[in-house]
């Protein structure tokens, strides 16, 4: 069972599977306590815009994606920004509007249609050497931003009128993270797939966050957890045949629904 | 004398509606000053225009001389309770840490030794000094108040204002609370906004009533008239006994 990890796709899946649970467990774990996992679900469909205007103008759907994503994300931050009242309602929008404008340029796109499954589902054993190459290098973009900066990112999401009041640039700080769950998703769509990619931006980080009574913690725990379920979910789907994004994800909710079960019994 | 405060003709409007109308008031160097007056009356808006957060429609702020975006550096602000997530995975140390990061210089702020050491000081100047290490949620509401002021004081503030710092506090330890308060006034000026008259302390020394006006005394008096016009109706206070209390002396005549 075990030459399969001779293999190069084999191998790709598995790098690509721990570039997604360190970025999961960093950029997860703001998501998750500034609560703004709607916000980053609407974030995530919304790159499947991206994805087809990739493919019609000819272009890796993946950059494709990564360009339109960063525009969706600036926009949801200028949103947010503006402190509206119907913010629930614009991210529902921004998240429908984002998949159909997909779905009419690849219907747009002369030609056969192409596979889409991959995009929607995630793909991790077919993850080309090209696209590892961009998700190492959003990685180590996340992971140097936020060790530079996390003092101040988490005084503006743990109080944003206060961190305003002493004069650090919040607005700033918080753009900072709106472009770091755009890289994420990006990231993740060959992993598990743009449905699911809040799932696993947000599962292991709210499983770390029962147990966490501090943030660098809660990432360290979101990490480990992360890469066991992508490691797991990736052997699992090799050995029983099953679509390798699903597995990840359904194992994520078994260990968030185990890890809740057993706060509520130890706290009874 | 140094003006801790100065506030001119200050008005601010939210579209047609006038929320604060010609305020002007004086705060100097090491009073103990109260804005008090009706909720939906104007505080938290005055509040948010000496803080910087609000520009205003007309009339000025300046705090020690300076403009409010320059010096609100200079003041620490501790917040109203309510307004916090304690569940945040944060420890007390690091919240209170955060209010320096504006006086590191760069981009990348990293805290210096200076920071801890003012954020211990902080710590023992609340009576917390051993509680660096908890995580906020364990700490109970008394503790969590008293944080959220040393994270103020951390950053060596001249003017320290409190939003409604009462509120979840009880009678035992608003009596800690304004010990504290009367101990801090030796280094800065203080000045609390709250709705509640009756939490007011003996020790205040500078009173002004909010409702979208400002009335004000020079002495730390409040009459029935003040009250009256801030609240808009004759209002009933039970006041009980030094140091706690604020109201004139009555003549034995009926009050209504």
């Amino acid at each position: 069972m075990f030459e399969i990890l001779g293999y190069g796709f084999f191998q790709n899946a598995i790098i690509a599977g721990l570039l997604a649970s360190v970025v999961c467990g960093v950029v997860g774990s703001f998501v998750v306590v500034k609560r703004m996992v709607a916000t980053s679900g609407g974030i995530s469909h919304a790159a499947f815009g991206g994805v087809g205007l990739g493919y019609f103008f000819g272009i890796d759907p993946l950059l494709g994606a990564f360009a339109f994503t960063m525009c969706v994300a600036v926009f949801m931050w200028y949103l947010n920004e503006r402190e509206l009242q119907n913010t629930d309602t614009l991210t529902g929008a921004v998240w429908a509007a984002g998949m159909a404008v997909g779905i009419i340029f690849i219907a747009l796109t002369p030609g056969y249609a192409p596979d889409l499954f991959s995009y929607l589902f995630g793909n991790i054993l077919l993850v080309p050497t090209g696209d590892l190459h961009l998700m190492a290098a959003l990685t180590l973009i996340i992971c140097c931003v936020v060790l530079l900066l996390f003092p101040q990112l988490v005084s503006a999401i743990f109080d944003t009128e206060y961190a305003a009041v002493r004069g650090l640039p919040v607005s700033g700080l918080i753009l900072v993270l709106f472009i770091m769950v755009a890289f994420t998703v990006v990231l993740l769509i060959s992993v598990v797939g743009i449905i699911l990619v809040i799932a696993l931006l947000t599962l292991p980080a709210a499983t770390a966050r029962l147990f966490s009574y501090t943030l660098p913690a809660m990432i360290a725990g979101a990490i480990l957890i992360g890469s066991a379920t992508v490691l797991s979910g990736i052997g699992l789907s090799y050995v029983f045949d099953l679509p390798s994004g699903a597995t990840i994800i359904l194992s994520c909710a078994v260990i968030y629904g185990g890890a809740l079960s057993w706060r509520h019994l130890l706290l009874e | 004398m140094t003006s801790a405060l100065h506030i001119d003709r200050l008005t601010v409007r939210y579209g047609n509606h006038v929320v604060l109308e010609d305020v002007s008031w004086e705060v100097m160097e090491h009073d103990f000053a109260a804005v008090i007056g009706p909720n939906g009356g104007g505080k938290t808006t005055l509040l948010k225009a000496v803080l910087g957060l609000l520009p205003p429609s007309s009339g000025s702020v300046s705090i020690f001389g300076l403009p409010p975006f320059d010096g609100r550096k200079l003041i620490g602000y501790v917040p109203q309770f309510h307004t916090f997530d304690f569940s945040f995975p944060i420890t007390v140390k690091e919240m209170i840490l955060q209010s320096r990061l504006p006086l590191i210089p760069g981009i990348f702020r990293r805290y210096r030794e200076e920071d801890f050491f003012a954020m211990q000081k902080a710590l023992d100047q609340i009576g917390l000094s051993n509680m660096g290490d908890a995580p906020l949620s364990t700490l109970s509401g008394g503790q969590q108040q008293r944080v959220i002021i040393a994270r103020a004081l951390a950053g060596e503030p001249r003017l320290l204002i409190l939003d409604e710092p009462t509120v979840y506090v009880d009678a035992p330890a608003e009596e800690q609370f304004f010990s504290l308060i009367d101990m801090l006034r030796d280094q800065m000026t203080v000045i609390i906004v709250t709705h509640d008259v009756g939490a007011i302390s003996g020790k205040v020394n500078r009173i002004a009533c909010l409702n979208r006006r400002l009335y004000t005394h020079g002495d730390a008096v409040i009459t029935d008239d003040m009250l009256t016009s801030v609240y808009g109706c004759p209002v009933d206070l039970i006041a009980h006994g030094v140091p706690h209390r604020v109201l004139r002396e009555h003549n034995g005549e009926d009050d209504v």
